[in-house]
């Protein structure tokens, strides 16, 4: 009787994702979701969009995919915007995500994703100093790990406010 | 046996609890050369229910046109609330001062729009994502009603006559936050008078789309804010979270790293999710460029009543257990920042 207390706040749920084994060598891309949740790879000097948020402002879904041998996984991303002009983060966010492996070996977010199924990078409003509708910036994501080297990536990307005027008014330098 | 002693523990501990008589906080009304007081009234918050209200008045005239300049701010609140927000009213969305009840705020006459029912205007963060944070308070224990705060030397917060502000007020009697007696909360804003040559200015920043599940039961959530160029002195900050929320730490940020500061940069470490510290003699100059780094832990626990509310609430429809983002203390989770810095450079900085 004494043991089966310790023992039920250790279950694992059948579908509990176990933790992405990965290292500095792992191969890692860049991935964006739009407004409907689909799921696509961030080419170089590709666009993604902004997205309008709940809470208010627009973001970028945005989030490492990796290439893994298991099913399913969860990581701990980090997912920034930098202006390569004056080298600094535009926006930032860290968060635990789950990653489904298909067929070719690489793990990605849920397609269709929700909003929490990618890093939420607020973008606008922000300090930024020149236009971000439209204009490329350093996309960079990465694996946080408790220690050691891990995967990461740079790719240059252009968010794009898909011509809403309300958007592009609140991308607008507003410093 | 074992179950006996536990009982009898459990009688005696009861027997010495005494119960509390309601003492109400007292703030000083301020005359017009001291000051704005605003008062909400006294309200019943009913065993089980979390409500938020939304008083709007305007900034009285008390300085025959000219601007207030504050260098003072002390909020009071009875036991049980979760927080107390002034904000400066911008874009009208969905809450709308007009579409208030006219009321007495202390001789300070306003509207109130009422949120007795989450689905409400008041408890739709959305409607306010452009105020400009003026002043909060968390802090509503017994024997700790009031925050009193004295502004740094030389700084002062600006308010102009007819402006118009929203004080939110959100009271908890439920399993999370118990409100003993009755809700209400009260402000006072006090005039400087030694010509204080710079402002103080607001920031505020969230962290969206966050989820505290069963099957990720121990999640980090990190967020950055940038701030515009110059000089920033950060003098005060709180973070705001439920209570699944385990510590919530603030770093001064260089603006360029991806890794989250060193130790040496924190400024803000609280673990007290119900009654978070409100740092208010903090004096951390920010990298400029840069700003600040943010992080909320938590751990996810059963909801005392099962999982069926939080489930109902989940976007995704998960059937995870999860707590999403939102403003139920009992059913939903927050990742808050609250920051009070000088020199102004803008109306307000958010981050979200």
């Amino acid at each position: 009787m004494v043991l089966l207390l310790p023992l039920a706040s250790c279950t694992l749920f059948e579908d509990d994702p176990e933790p992405c084994k990965v290292d500095a060598s792992t191969e890692i891309g860049v991935v964006f979701a739009d407004a409907m949740g689909n799921v696509s790879d961030l080419a170089e000097n590709g666009e993604f969009p902004l997205i309008s948020a709940p809470q208010g402002g627009f973001i970028a879904l945005l989030s490492p995919k990796l290439k893994t041998t298991v099913g399913k996984c969860q990581v701990q991303v980090s997912a920034a915007l930098r202006d390569m002009t004056s080298n600094l983060v535009i926006g930032l966010e860290q968060r635990p995500v789950t990653l489904y492996r298909h067929a070719d070996g690489w793990a990605v977010p849920p397609d269709p994703a929700g909003l929490s199924d990618l890093a939420n990078v607020a973008i606008c409003p922000s300090s930024a100093t020149r236009m971000i509708d439209g204009h490329p910036f350093k996309v960079e994501v990465k694996v946080v790990g408790e220690s050691g080297p891990s995967p990461s990536t740079t790719i240059v990307g252009i968010p794009s406010c898909n011509d809403s005027q309300y958007c592009a008014s609140e991308c607008s330098n507003s410093f | 046996m074992r179950r006996l002693l536990v009982l009898a523990v459990l009688v005696a501990c009861g027997d010495n609890i005494e119960p509390h008589e309601y003492e109400p906080w007292i703030l000083p009304d301020l005359t017009p050369e001291q000051g704005v007081s605003i008062r909400t009234p006294e309200f019943e918050v009913p065993s089980g229910v979390e409500l938020q209200d939304c008083y709007f008045f305007r900034v009285p005239d008390v300085a025959s046109g000219a601007d207030l300049m504050i260098d003072r701010v002390a909020l009071a609140l009875n036991t049980g609330s979760h927080h107390m927000n002034v904000f400066r009213v911008k874009t009208i969305k969905g809450l709308d001062p007009a579409a208030g009840v006219p009321i007495d705020l202390g001789g300070v006459q306003g509207t109130v729009v009422y949120g007795t029912d989450a689905s409400t205007e008041c408890w739709k963060s959305a409607n306010w994502s452009d105020w400009p944070l003026v002043s909060n308070s968390q802090q509503s224990t017994d024997g700790e009603h009031v925050v009193d705060w004295n502004l740094p030397e030389d700084v002062s917060m600006r308010l102009a006559p007819g402006e118009m502000l929203m004080l939110q007020i959100h009271f908890v009697n439920a399993t999370d936050q118990i409100t003993p007696f009755v809700g209400r909360g009260g402000v006072n804003f006090y005039r400087s008078t030694d010509g204080d040559t710079q402002e103080l200015g607001t920031l505020f920043a969230t962290q969206q789309s966050i989820r505290v599940c069963r099957s990720t039961p121990s999640p980090s959530y990190s967020g950055t804010c940038l701030m515009p160029a110059g000089a920033h002195t950060v003098a005060a900050a709180n973070g705001h979270f439920h209570s699944r929320g385990k510590r919530f730490r603030i770093f001064a940020w260089d603006g360029v790293s991806t890794d989250r500061p060193a130790d040496t940069s924190m400024f803000y470490d609280s673990s007290n999710w119900a009654e978070p510290d409100m740092e208010i003699d903090l004096d951390v100059g920010l990298p400029s460029p840069g700003g600040i780094w943010w992080t909320c832990d938590y751990q996810w626990r059963e909801p005392t009543g099962g999982c069926q509310a939080v489930d109902a609430r989940d976007p995704q429809q998960a059937n995870d257990c999860c707590y999403t983002f939102g403003p139920i203390v009992e059913a939903s989770e927050h990742c808050n920042v609250f920051l009070y810095y000088y020199p102004k450079v803008t109306e307000s900085i958010t981050c979200f």
